[in-house]
């Protein structure tokens, strides 16, 4: 790198560099779904190809209901047989014509119906590639089968979740897919941003799901040899004491006093200067860890004489980092989250059932404050299959003749 | 590498900023660590108290370059400000109003370079009546409704997770938002300024359970390993007792025969062949599962179930992916070697390219490594002016 990266300061705004959004194929999994979703936040055009249901395909309620309107907001869909050899032609014939391919097979699926990174490197060689796959493209266990619970307990993160009373258990909602989805984002919107920029080649990007949890949260450097390893807890943090979910008159509030001396002493004067927290060995951190009984148990005393609401904002008066335990419900009522706009409405006309009606999904993050073209409701599978086909140049007659087969 | 030519400025530390800056750099942008020993990042106190022997900073900062810079003096601020000039991207997660009181804020640094991309990873957001509180991790997991979710459905206190779950989502994202940005900017020719709220990006990452909530499309509540329509799916003791657990999920009638096959006995039974007969049987099926499992060490399970087409896991501890022989044979565990610390092992990232190299990864630096390269090469000042700068403390 030179000192020359990242430019010059500059007086102007620059022409722009890249004119057009990605065009995204979501060869549609739960998987790829997720990425598709990160892709369509930052105005990508995404298309997703699904399997076509035979007869009519009851429409999404409950949990799958959620689900389609979360991820598939913005996104277009069609339907296409992969399991047949013409549906197979179907797709290479149009994945070629995107910017960014999103799959999730087992690994040498998509090379095995000649869609493979060759294929579609050949046909286009600025398309960048995106496989996000349990285990990554190689190795040892590249071939075995897992779902989210399989790949959150691989990835280390679910032997340090849960009570030390009940087995390890599970984050909510498919995370090992979502952390998944964000890298395969994030790298795949870099490299087509190199080949609109500086006209590099496409690339093929191979992404582990226990890889993508296994680099988080220390799991590897706290391992110190023999059975040194961090264990569940319950919501007990490592450093803080206290540190955890604490009962309260009228629900559940967590604490998390750490390293800093003020904030301790804040902390104590904030309970009330209880007797029992008074005097020597409460000096620093290390100390408390030797006190951790008598501080959770004097802790919990208190807390449950008081409710949730005096706990959270009395505590942050005081400086003290102090959360209440919300449900997903009273998250969304709570006045500040309100203040932050995180729902907008999206128009009816999508997938049948209530989203007819028009429903709230989530504004993407880092959007704040721009203004956006209105959302397209999640589609119902197979809704744009004609439009989307004969936009890549598939004639009217190909198009019937494709449906007529059952291949869209 | 595709974000070479990026240039990165981080006011960032603990977790979520450093892992954010991680990504980047592992995509081939520069980053540069404002740090100050006048104020050390929490993540440099390991349990040992020696800033440069924490194991989790050298991993986290990987590949990051660090200066350090006093942020108390006029001048520190004053080069902090030329930095930002000649970077991309800023990036910081001071409490809010820190950065404006530094006279760091969007209208100053914005005005010496329009096309900036500054990024704000507030807590709760800048303004509102609960804007100003201090969250962590742990935090934004409660009162994203994480916690409450995160948990044995048999059990009445949320537990969540001692995790700082939320720090890596959040790094993640906002290395994703980032390149998105920069995407913005090089198609609009304008730079902007990105409040990134920690609380808005752990609702995305529930995004399924926020809108069922949000528009009364099914009861959201903690669900545990279980799921309604498959069985067994679930975690199982092995014989290793509370260190030793496994997974177990099947999908298809044929993966349960494959599984009965393996388990033999009682699991043969005709009544259990259809996935709406396992339903039924759910705990009949777990116990029977889970005396098979208890007589083996989850690997030994693993490797049975994978080896008959069955989707089953180790529930990893430290230990099992440190000698993990898959993460070894692809490189994932990077073992190296460090100035103070020695031979380390460290994990590696989530994405690899099948053309472009890898990143070559450099170990988080030593605080002020790269003062040198990052006041010399980059801001053009002298020798004589560094060792100024340094005796006068504004370099500390």
């Amino acid at each position: 790198m030179t000192a020359q990266a990242g430019g010059g300061a500059s007086g102007t705004t620059r022409p722009p560099a890249i004119t057009s959004r990605p065009r995204v194929l979501e060869i549609s999994s739960p998987i790829t779904a997720a990425a598709g979703r990160f892709l369509a936040d930052a105005g990508a055009e995404v298309v997703k190809v699904e399997a076509p249901t035979p007869g009519v395909a009851a429409p999404a309620v409950g949990e799958a209901l959620a689900l389609r309107l979360y991820r598939d907001t913005d996104k277009r869909s069609i339907t296409i047989d992969l399991a047949s050899a013409a549906g197979r032609a179907v797709l290479r014939r149009l994945a070629p014509n995107f910017d960014i391919v999103l799959e999730s097979g087992e690994p040498g699926w998509l090379a095995s119906i000649d869609a493979g990174w060759d294929a579609l490197h050949a046909a286009n060689p600025g398309l960048t590639l995106a496989s996000i796959t349990p285990f990554g493209q190689w190795g040892p266990y590249s071939h075995y089968k897992a779902d989210d619970l399989v790949v959150f307990a691989m990835g280390g993160m679910m032997f340090v979740s849960g009570v030390p009373e009940l087995p390890p258990v599970i984050a909510p909602c498919e995370q090992g897919f979502v952390a998944g989805g964000i890298h395969a984002a994030m790298a795949a919107l870099a490299c087509w941003r190199a080949t609109r920029l500086r006209g590099s080649p496409g690339e093929w990007i191979d992404v582990s799901l226990v890889e993508a949890l296994a680099a988080q949260e220390n799991t590897i450097t706290n391992f110190k040899g023999g059975s040194d390893f961090t264990r569940r807890e319950g919501s007990q943090h490592r450093n803080g004491n206290p540190g955890r979910v604490f009962r309260c008159k009228d629900g559940y509030v967590h604490l998390l006093i750490q390293h800093d001396e003020q904030v301790w002493a804040r902390f104590v004067a904030w309970l009330g200067n209880p007797p029992e927290l008074q005097g020597e060995g409460f000096e620093t951190l290390l100390a408390r860890r030797s006190k951790a009984d008598i501080i959770t148990e004097t802790t919990a005393r208190i807390l449950l004489t008081r409710t949730r609401e005096e706990i959270f904002d009395g505590g942050q008066e005081a400086h003290l980092p102090i959360a209440a335990v919300f449900s997903i419900t009273e998250a969304l009522a709570d006045p500040q989250v309100v203040h932050m706009n995180v729902l907008e409405r999206v128009p009816g006309g999508g997938a049948a059932g209530p989203a007819e009606a028009g429903y709230r999904t989530l504004r993407p993050p880092f959007q704040r404050g721009r203004s956006l073209p209105a959302r397209r409701p999640a589609p119902t599978p197979g809704q744009d299959t004609e439009a989307v086909l004969a936009e890549l140049g598939l004639g009217a007659d190909e198009i019937a003749q494709l449906r007529r087969d059952g291949v869209v | 590498m595709p974000l070479a030519g990026v240039r990165i400025l981080a006011f960032t530390h603990v977790a979520a900023g450093p892992y954010c800056t991680l990504q980047l750099a592992a995509l081939g942008a520069e980053v540069i660590k404002v740090e100050s020993s006048t104020r050390i990042d929490l993540w440099r106190w390991d349990k040992n108290r020696d800033p440069e022997r924490s194991l989790r900073f050298i991993d986290h900062n990987k590949n990051a370059r660090s200066v350090t810079l006093n942020l108390k003096t006029d001048e520190g601020r004053a080069l902090a400000k030329e930095l930002a000039a000649k970077s991309d991207v800023v990036i910081e997660n001071f409490a809010a109003g820190v950065l404006d009181r530094l006279g760091l804020g969007w209208d100053v640094l914005s005005r010496g370079r329009e096309d900036l991309i500054l990024v704000h990873m507030s807590g709760l957001g800048a303004s509102g009546p609960r804007s100003a509180y201090v969250t962590y991790g742990p935090s934004m997991m409660a009162i994203s409704g994480m916690t409450h979710l995160w948990n044995q459905p048999e059990r009445e206190e949320p537990v969540g997770s001692q995790t700082s779950y939320p720090d890596y989502l959040v790094g993640s994202y906002a290395a994703y938002a980032i390149v998105a940005a920069l995407v913005d900017r090089d198609m609009e020719g304008a730079g902007r300024e990105i409040d990134l709220i920690q609380l808005d990006v752990v609702e995305t990452a529930m995004g399924p359970a926020v809108v069922a909530a949000a528009n009364e499309l099914a009861p959201v509540g903690p669900k545990g390993n279980r799921v309604p329509d498959a069985v067994p799916h679930d975690t199982y003791p092995c014989v290793g007792g509370n260190d030793d657990w496994c997974v177990i999920s099947v999908a298809t009638d044929d993966e349960w025969a494959s599984l009965a096959g393996l388990i033999g006995g009682a699991a043969a039974a005709p009544r259990f062949a259809s996935a709406a007969g396992r339903v039924a049987a759910r705990a009949e099926i777990d116990g029977i599962v889970g005396a098979w499992t208890r007589e083996r060490s989850a690997h030994q399970v693993f490797e049975a179930c994978q080896s008959v087409g069955v989707a089953a896991g180790v529930v990893a501890t430290g230990r099992d992916l440190m000698q993990d022989r898959h993460l070894a044979e692809r490189g994932f565990l990077l073992e190296m070697e460090h100035a103070a610390m020695g031979p380390v092992k460290l994990p590696g990232l989530a994405f690899r390219f099948d053309h472009d190299p890898l990143p070559t990864w450099r170990l988080g630096p030593l605080m002020g490594q790269d003062n040198v390269y990052v006041l010399g090469e980059v801001l053009g000042r002298s020798p004589a002016d560094i060792a100024r700068l340094e005796s006068e403390g504004v370099v500390k």
